[in-house]
This record gives structure tokens, C-alpha cells and sequence, in this order.
């Protein structure tokens, strides 16, 4: 049975005081904390297996570089990837990138578009930008309704521009909590022209939702491995088979590891498709500490993860409903993750200060959504997100602070 | 957090000191906080290098706006030249909102004026 609070024994960070209460941390959609089998794991990587992978001719390089295959594979079957469509990066910001830098660049001309969302996180607007202002192409916004939901019918008839090369889109925002219809939108894209090229962040899905990524039938798709349980400095970039083989996609960093040979004036590039993106030495012991986060994950199962949370977030709506001075942003249903609000009257960084007064821990700003806080005029808004080990003691502990803030502020 | 919230700055908060605009002032600066878009404008008439006169208007979180009250009357108070106010520190604002430290977290809004006029140059 998936029972939360037994959960967060597991997490020994959850386990202190914070101002003389317990820690209720509700700031997972920044990161998540980590349970011990994944510090364990990274641990016991330094402490029995360290070495730098392949072409090491020692026992312990056989072990790490056993460790990095074995942790390629874990990563590639728990997101229903092929291992060679894995691509280990820092996160999903660098992931972006590496679309940007490893296809885009040598793909787009002057005149294409990108076309994204305004409910973006600036990962997925700051690289777009700077390959438009490099090429010379265009990057448009499909437009977010009043309900926080995207504009389906703006997606269409933007579509119909011939130029737009690139779909690039968050699987879950991370303020507004709205879960895309990334099914729905993949088949509208390839029914306008199955040429077109398709993204998904999906940092904020992948600790929430089963994630299938041949099923998904998207050319990219990125995240984080520290908001999923892992621990921070790696993620991945899953690409399609096809588009490594047929090389549209190449490595957009050059060194050492993603060889077959070198000579002063030209290298042949590793055939193996993974390898040819692995420039330098990897970080193993992150990607042990994310195959062991997958493997955690799975033990729960994400059936029962995505049904946890979501019943958090109904939860929470229902809870600060009662709330006269909150005012809950994004649509009422169909969202994960995240709950995020205006205190009528009170900042958000006073909000979230009086909030640790009494031991939670929220995040209050723009969330790295510049755009969408201007399109709904937000300064800023206090947001509670929700993990595996998050319980509805939690979000009372929120309510307890949040009265607290009326009490300060009346 | 024990005592960020005490009532003086909340009433500070409440009735902040020296808001408004100057149409004619010598001299406008801007800023905002990207960080959590509070922003702040201050106009400023000038005699010299001393500030004469200074108005501002601003939005933002509690100590970033009571920061600037206080900061504002300061100036004034002490008829403070440019180089003066350039040359305070975190401590001395803190001390004028009458609190001992502020958390890394808060430094940006209680700053934000200061900076304003750092920014000079």
C-alpha cells in the first residue's frame, strides 16, 4: 500500500526541525529531496567502484563503467527509451540546449519558427531566443487562456504557418500545475506536417507521470533527474532513434570519449549512438544515484505516485478554497504537481517568510515564468508543490501558516 | 523570521514614507528585481552632489518597501549626498529597520534601493 508517511522515513532530511517545528517541505517542483537507497547508491560508487569508464584495462574501471551501462539501461527502460536514445546531460536546461546547439543550429534557416507556449519555463523560451537571433528565425507563443490551460485553437490555425520547423512545449507547468495534452497536440502537429519536429519538457511530468517515450511518438524529450529523486547535476535528453542515425541530430559537445579515432586534423566520431554524445568524463556516480531514484520509483510504482498526487493537489485546492485572501492560479482540474496562489494583499516572498516561521517550505516569484506572470498580470505568486513523501499533514501545516500570515499582515 | 514582521515595519509597510513622483527632478533612477519583479523608481532634485528632495514609487514585499521608506528618510533627514548613500553598507540599513541580520534569501529586497543608487554612476 503506498502510504506516504511511511514514505518519508526514507528521506532523512524530512526528519528535523525548521523555527522549532517539523519540516514540511513543500518546494519540490525546484527539487525534491532524496531517499537514502540514492545517497547509498552514489556512496557506495565512490567508496567501492570509482574509476573513469572504458578504456580503463583495471578491475575498477570495469566496475565503473559496468555501473554506467548498468544505470544507461535502468534510466532508458524506466522512461521507455531505447538506451542509445538516451542522452546523459546536467539537467533538462542543458538538454534544451543540446537541441538547440545539436540540431536547431544546422537545421533552421532564416525565416523558420519556433513555435512554443507562454506558459514556458525560461529553460524552454532563453535558448529559442538566442538560436532566433542567431539564424534569423522566429519564435512564436501559443497563447495560455484566462482558465491556464493552453489555446488549442490558437495551436491550430498557428500551425498553419508552412515555416514553423520546431514544437516545443512544458508537459506540466510548473505554476500553473495544467497537464498539456501532449497526445492531442502531437497528433495535430504531424497531421499539419509530420516534418515538423516535436519537444517536451517534461521536467515537472517525470516525477509524476509514467513516461513512455516511444509511446509519447515526440522527437525530444527532456528533464531533470534532481526533481525526480536523483540527485542534482544529471538529466537526459531522449531522441529519437532515426534522427541519431540519420546524424539530423549531432553532438553539440566535442572531446575526448566519443571517438573511434583522432588524428591532428580530423576525428571519426564513435558510431555508438550514446557514446557520440558523451563527450569527456560522465558523472557516474549522478546517474547511478538516477537509475537508483528510477528503481525507488518504480518499487512505488507511478501508477500509485501519479494517483498520490494528485489527490495532494485536490487536496490543497480544496483546503485554500476556504481561504478568502487566496487566490488559486490555473485551471480548477486535470493538473500535477503544484499549487500556486496570490495572498490578496501580501507578498509572496512576506508569504513564504512567515510560512517558515511555522516550518514549511514553499517557493514564491515567478517560478522562471516571466512571461505568463505578465500575460496574468502576477507580481508574484507563493507556490506548494508535492512529492512522494508529501502528506495532507503538510498542506494543513500550510493552512496553519497562511493564518498566521492574516494574523501578521491584518 | 522572529522579528522581521515587528510592527514598525509592518506600519512602515502600511504608511510608507516619502512615496510620490517629482515632475521636474534632476535625476530618475529605475530598477527592478528580476528575481521577483519588484520594482522601484526614485526621482531625485539635486544641488550639487546633495540630495534636496527625493520621491519614489515602488511595489514589492514587505522589506524591500519598507527598506526604501526608511532609506528615503534618511537621506533626507541627514541631507546625504550622492557619494554618501553610495557608500552605506547592509549593516547600516539594517540597523535603520531596526533588525540584526535579514536571511540570504531577503537580502536582494532589503537592498533593492540601495542598489538603486550604487547603480549610479
Amino acid at each position: 500500500m503506498f502510504d506516504p508517511k511511511k514514505i518519508k522515513k526514507d528521506f532523512p532530511i524530512l526528519n528535523q526541525l525548521v523555527n522549532g517545528l517539523p519540516l514540511c517541505y513543500l518546494d519540490n517542483a525546484a527539487t525534491s529531496q532524496k531517499p537514502q537507497v540514492v545517497i547509498e547508491a552514489i556512496s557506495s560508487y565512490y567508496l567501492h567502484d570509482n574509476a573513469n569508464v572504458h578504456r580503463g584495462i583495471h578491475y575498477l574501471s570495469d566496475q565503473a563503467s559496468q555501473a554506467w551501462d548498468q544505470a544507461r539501461l535502468t534510466v532508458a527502460n524506466f522512461f521507455g527509451c531505447l538506451p542509445e536514445e538516451l542522452i546523459v546531460t546536467r539537467n533538462a536546461t542543458e538538454a534544451i540546449n543540446g537541441v538547440a546547439y545539436g540540431w536547431a543550429l544546422d537545421h533552421l534557416k532564416a525565416g523558420d519558427v519556433i513555435l512554443t507556449t507562454l506558459m514556458e519555463h525560461h529553460a524552454n523560451i532563453v535558448p529559442w531566443q538566442e538560436m532566433c537571433h542567431r539564424i534569423g528565425a522566429k519564435l512564436e507563443f501559443i497563447k495560455v487562456t484566462d482558465q491556464g490551460t493552453l489555446d488549442i485553437s490558437d495551436l491550430e490555425s498557428k500551425l498553419k504557418n508552412d515555416r514553423i520547423k520546431l514544437v516545443t512545449l512544458v508537459h506540466v507547468s510548473n505554476t500553473l500545475g495544467t497537464v498539456n495534452p501532449v497526445e492531442q497536440i502531437v497528433k495535430l502537429v504531424k497531421k499539419q506536417k509530420s516534418q515538423i519536429k516535436i519537444l517536451i519538457d517534461g521536467a515537472q511530468s517525470a516525477p509524476h507521470l509514467k513516461i513512455d517515450f516511444n509511446k509519447l511518438d515526440v522527437d525530444f524529450f527532456v528533464f531533470s533527474g534532481h526533481k525526480m529523486l536523483a540527485p542534482m547535476g544529471v538529466g537526459a535528453l531522449l531522441v529519437k532513434k532515426e534522427l541519431l542515425e540519420n546524424q539530423e541530430m549531432k553532438p553539440w559537445l566535442f572531446g575526448g570519449g566519443m571517438i573511434d579515432s583522432v588524428t591532428p586534423q580530423k576525428t571519426e566520431f564513435n558510431q555508438d549512438l550514446s557514446e557520440r554524445f558523451t563527450a569527456g568524463t560522465p558523472d557516474v556516480a549522478s546517474l547511478v544515484g538516477l537509475a537508483s531514484a528510477c528503481n525507488y520509483l518504480n518499487v512505488l510504482g507511478m501508477d500509485n505516485v501519479q494517483k498520490h498526487d494528485q489527490e495532494l493537489v485536490e487536496y490543497a485546492l480544496k483546503r485554500l478554497a476556504k481561504l478568502s485572501e487566496v487566490e488559486v492560479v490555473g485551471p480548477k482540474t486535470n493538473r500535477l504537481g503544484s499549487v500556486a496562489f496570490i495572498y490578496q494583499g501580501v507578498h509572496a516572498h512576506d508569504v513564504a517568510q512567515i510560512l517558515d516561521s511555522v516550518g514549511v517550505a514553499v517557493r514564491s516569484g515567478h517560478h522562471c515564468c516571466m512571461p505568463l506572470h505578465l500575460q496574468f498580470g502576477w507580481q508574484a505568486t507563493v507556490r506548494a508543490s508535492f512529492q512522494v513523501y508529501s502528506t495532507q499533514e503538510d498542506i494543513d501545516q500550510l493552512i496553519v501558516g497562511l493564518n498566521k500570515v492574516k494574523k501578521v499582515f491584518s | 523570521m522572529s522579528d522581521i514582521y515587528h510592527e514598525a515595519i509592518l506600519d512602515l509597510y502600511k504608511n510608507p514614507l516619502h512615496t510620490g513622483e517629482i515632475k521636474d527632478a534632476d535625476l530618475v533612477l529605475d530598477k527592478t528585481n528580476s528575481s521577483c519583479g519588484d520594482s522601484i523608481k526614485i526621482y531625485l532634485k539635486l544641488q550639487g552632489e546633495q540630495v534636496v528632495d527625493l520621491k519614489w514609487q515602488g511595489s514589492g514585499c514587505a522589506i524591500s518597501q519598507v527598506a526604501m521608506s526608511s532609506l528615503a528618510d534618511h537621506i533626507l533627514s541627514n541631507h546625504l549626498t550622492i557619494s554618501q548613500v553610495k557608500d552605506m553598507t547592509k549593516e547600516e540599513l539594517l540597523s535603520l529597520l531596526r533588525l540584526e541580520t535579514i536571511n540570504p534569501g531577503r537580502e536582494k529586497c532589503l537592498m533593492m534601493g540601495l542598489m538603486t543608487f550604487k547603480g549610479i554612476k
